[in-house]
């Protein structure tokens, strides 16, 4: 009844009133009616507006909702229970605006607990996932189901839907992905399922080109197992060059594969223990590389400078690193360490040296990279996922203290650090900063130091570290110290409010 | 005294910034020293200098001094001290010398400014002063209110398409000249005006229309304000700016005792001051109430309103012919913690029938307190809504709602909001597991 009015004045209005005098309204009836009789509709103006006062609070007291008579399909259930409201805060304090480099921390402990955030933070954390990829994965762990249908809501949350939907459509993906995404789907499979991997990948073998290829292959690294050598050993034939080296670095990781015993073969007859009194290692250069022998790999291109290593103990070198480390005890019956020790007045030493290191690396025998990275000083050499790496990375840097910067150790060994490294670590910077030889220190973030250290070393860290914060620091400096100090109290609140009692 | 939760210490911070710093601060580290008693929280916060700072808060105001540069209040070494004692981390003790001698100084001048407003009501007191005051006031207002009489009928005169086309300063000058008029509640409509007309929204021709008209309504009734029944005369004034001072309304305002949740809290930013609205509700009466508070930006709001809070005591009502715009007496009393749920949930039928009856009252009412009982945030005709039990659709204001969005996760629950007569704006819903979630 009153729209026609409200439109009628709306048209005047606009106009206005000297090109357009507003129509004085019919259809209204009762108390409206009479309210609006009694403006001066001589004077345009005044009638206008005072018309518009009263339509306008008419519609706004009188406007009926639409009704909507099906309510929507609720969101599957999330049965997990919720995390502690301390938790909940911390989490809303790294979406926001918090150190998000902890933001990984909070996940993998609430996926191991179990627990789910308050559904309210859920669109942060989709938020996140958008902007950084390498937390999707445990964001959708984390969000659950009530996540996944939050993303299918909105468009810049077309992630979550991609993600979760990986378990489908593989082939298709495999098939039609650029070559960066295949490579990742490739992990992935590989990961969960090894042996359908290198099924993926022999599918398109022979359609592939050769860059593919040799990045592809790469992938086969993850979860290796004697079941690859045949592809790889075929791959040893390609016609890429870049491909059949990709294939023999892998193979020498298999100390079981003939391309392993093919390798020790022709290191034996180079190899011998002399000396009477004083027992060492005394060692040939191979003979030029036969056709087998550049088949699998062994040639001139990328001799490493300045390390004292000639054109033909070079090809020595890369046949020590593609023998099993198993051999040296054979021949010298000693374990790593006394084997290094005779090798030590060996012509050869740095071939030898260099070609153990890529060995223990390949073969990631924790005896070998111990004794070469505390010899090399190279704590690099350790995997630092292998058992008891952390303490060999002790041993290394507190032989070696001093060679070794505290930036360089975090560069090279990331956490999580054991109890003892991290205690050495924490020493180490203690001096570091209560000598203000801060040199070490620059360029370093203290702040991350603080995700590498193990929780248990806190309280040492809080006693050596948080007195120096009194002390004439350079402002920065005291800055990254007091960042690290609370960033190890927010790990140790993390913990304690997602861990279970 | 109670401690705080952390979200009541938050509520104080002057920005987000100051939040994040404030959380950052919050770790025992840096804190050379700590203590609190009934009264105060202190602290010495390890900064960049060598010398820590000197933060204290007297619980009571609450009121901070902190001996850092920053400008803020409070700053973030005070937000980090409420943050620590909000989390338990700090002993009782006696105040430090710094903390004494400031707290002590702090009750002086309490003494002293409880003389002064004394002084200051006996010379309010004065009958003739008083009148001549308020008779100066309505001179220069009814000036104002007949300027902007002309200048409405230029407006509509010309039309609204041309009034689009003017830049924002002509808005803003014609609010100025009332604001010098001692009408800046005029000022404020105008410059509203302003903004609608430069919105760039489809329906702003209609939107302008009304807020114009109503406007008007202003205008027109002022001459005959005498005539008006007290209440409505009340209403009117607070339309013009000139409501009845705060003590006026806490000795003659219409009382009420009762135990309110906090329905919900937005702060907004207008004019140069953030402005706090707070909902409540008494448990008793049923009465909702609207507590406005202002700040200059930095400064702080006095009292925790966080959504959600039970606070006992007693509100004074502004006279209006729609009562809502309260004051506390004496500062309001922290109760229990979370209540099973908001208070007066209802359908939006009838929220809407609560609106209609007091704009019957008050054609000026800006916002009514919703509280829906079972809503349901759904998509429909593009854009969210909420639904209510009986199936109507309460359109949700502009902006984002995936909070609330993902709180619900397609499932019914409660939500307060604020109601524009257009859009529900909502301030905070009852999520599973009975946590209220603040969404303001």
């Amino acid at each position: 009844m009153t729209t026609a009015a409200w439109d009628e004045l709306l048209a005047a209005a606009l106009l206005g009133t000297e090109r357009r005098t507003p129509a004085r309204p019919q259809q209204a009836e009762g108390a409206l009616a009479q309210a609006l009789d009694g403006l001066p509709w001589e004077d345009p103006e005044a009638a206008l507006l005072g018309a518009a006062g009263l339509l306008a609070g008419y519609r706004t007291a009188g406007w009926q909702p639409p009704a909507l008579a099906e309510a929507p399909a609720p969101a599957p259930r999330d049965e997990r229970p919720l995390c502690s409201p301390g938790a909940a805060a911390i989490l809303a304090r790294l979406l926001d605006s918090g150190p998000a480099l902890l933001l990984p921390e909070w996940l993998r402990l609430a996926g191991a607990a179990g627990l789910r955030p308050p559904p309210e933070l859920l669109p942060a954390l989709l938020d996140a996932g958008a902007r950084a990829a390498s937390l999707r994965t445990a964001i959708l762990a984390v969000g659950g189901a009530r996540l996944r249908w939050l993303a299918g809501l909105d468009e810049r949350w077309e992630w979550a839907g991609e993600a979760a939907a990986a378990g489908a459509g593989i082939e298709e993906r495999w098939r039609t992905g650029t070559r960066d995404e295949r490579l990742a789907l490739l992990r992935e499979v590989r990961r969960a399922d090894p042996a359908r991997g290198r099924e993926l990948l022999s599918a398109t073998w022979s359609s592939d080109g050769a860059a593919d290829r040799a990045l592809l292959v790469q992938a086969l690294a993850v979860g290796l197992d004697p079941s690859d050598e045949p592809f790889l050993e075929d791959a040893l034939d390609d016609r890429s060059k870049l491909v059949r080296q990709e294939a023999a670095q892998l193979l020498a990781q298999l100390p079981s594969s003939a391309f392993a015993a093919r390798m020790a073969q022709r290191l034996r007859p180079l190899v011998s223990v002399g000396g009477r009194l004083r027992r060492r290692l005394e060692v040939q250069t191979p003979p030029e590389p036969d056709d087998a022998a550049r088949r699998d790999g062994v040639d001139d291109a990328h001799r490493p400078q300045g390390l004292g290593i000639g054109a033909r103990a070079w090809h020595l070198a890369q046949i020590v690193a593609g023998t099993p480390l198993a051999f040296w005890e054979e021949v010298t019956g000693a374990d790593a360490g006394a084997t290094f020790a005779l090798a030590r007045d060996c012509d050869h030493a740095p071939a030898l040296t260099y070609g153990w290191s890529i060995a223990a690396r390949r073969q990631r025998d924790p005896q070998w990279s111990t004794v070469l990275a505390r010899e090399t000083q190279d704590p690099g050499l350790l995997d630092p996922s292998a058992p008891g790496a952390g303490d060999a990375a002790a041993a290394v840097f507190a032989t070696a203290a001093g060679a070794i910067t505290l930036s360089e150790m975090l560069e090279r060994i990331p956490g999580p650090w054991t109890a003892s490294l991290s205690r050495l670590a924490i020493d180490h910077l203690a001096r570091a900063l209560a000598t203000a030889g801060t040199a070490d220190l620059y360029g370093i973030r203290l702040g991350h130091l603080a995700l590498a250290l193990d929780l248990h070393a806190r309280d040492a860290a809080i006693t050596a570290l948080e007195p120096l914060l009194q002390r004439d620091l350079q402002p920065t400096v005291r800055r990254q110290l007091a960042e690290l100090l609370a960033n190890l109290d927010l790990r140790h609140a993390i913990t304690r409010e997602l861990t279970p009692p | 005294m109670s401690r705080w939760s952390a979200e009541q210490v938050l509520a104080l911070a002057p920005d987000a910034a100051s939040v994040a710093a404030g959380r950052k601060l919050a770790a025992a580290r840096g804190w050379p020293a700590l203590g609190c008693d009934e009264r105060a929280v202190w602290g010495l916060a390890q900064g960049s200098g060598k010398n820590p700072y000197q933060v204290a808060v007297d619980l009571a105001g609450p009121a901070y001094r902190c001996s850092c540069p920053s400008r803020k209040i409070p700053c973030k070494h005070v937000l980090g001290l409420l943050l620590l004692w909000s989390a338990g981390e700090v002993a009782a003790g006696e105040p430090q010398a710094f903390a004494q001698e400031w707290l002590a100084s702090r009750a002086q001048r309490a003494g002293q400014a409880g003389q002064r407003s004394a002084q200051r009501a006996e010379s309010r007191a004065d009958p003739e002063a008083r009148a001549r005051r308020q008779a100066n006031r309505a001179d220069r207002i009814s000036a104002g209110v007949q300027e902007l009489d002309r200048w409405l009928r230029d407006l509509v005169r010309q039309g609204l398409a041309a009034a689009q086309a003017r830049p924002m300063r002509f808005w803003d000058d014609a609010a100025a000249r009332l604001v010098d008029a001692q009408a800046p509640g005029l000022g404020g409509r105008v410059r509203a005006l302003g903004s609608t007309a430069h919105s760039g929204r489809p329906d702003w021709p209609a939107q302008l229309l009304a807020q114009l008209g109503r406007l008007y309504l202003a205008v027109g009734a002022w001459p005959r304000a005498d005539a008006l029944p007290d209440e409505l005369r009340a209403s009117l004034r607070d339309v013009l700016g000139w409501p009845l001072p705060g003590e006026e309304v806490r000795r003659r305002g219409e009382q009420v005792a009762d135990t309110w949740t906090v329905l919900g809290v937005r702060v907004v930013e207008q004019e140069r001051l953030r402005v706090r609205r707070t909902w409540l509700r008494g448990a008793r009466s049923g009465r909702c109430a609207l507590i406005v508070q202002f700040t200059p930006p930095g400064g702080s709001f006095e009292g925790d309103y966080v959504a959600g809070s039970v606070l006992g005591g007693t509100l004074a009502f502004f006279p209006a012919a729609a009562p809502l715009r309260a004051l506390p007496v004496a500062e309001l009393e922290r109760r229990a913690d979370a209540p099973a749920q908001l208070p007066g949930a209802g359908g939006f039928g009838a929220a809407l029938r609560g609106w209609a009856a007091a704009l019957a009252a008050d054609p000026w009412l800006e916002r009514w307190p919703v509280v829906l009982r079972e809503a349901t945030p759904v998509r429909h005709d593009g854009r969210w809504w909420l639904r209510d039990d009986a199936g109507l659709l309460a359109p949700l204001a502009r902006g984002e709602h995936w909070r609330l969005i993902a709180l619900a996760g397609g499932a019914a629950l409660q939500v307060s909001g604020e109601w524009d007569g257009r859009a529900l704006a909502p301030l905070a819903a009852l999520g599973e597991d009975a946590r209220i979630v603040t969404l303001a």
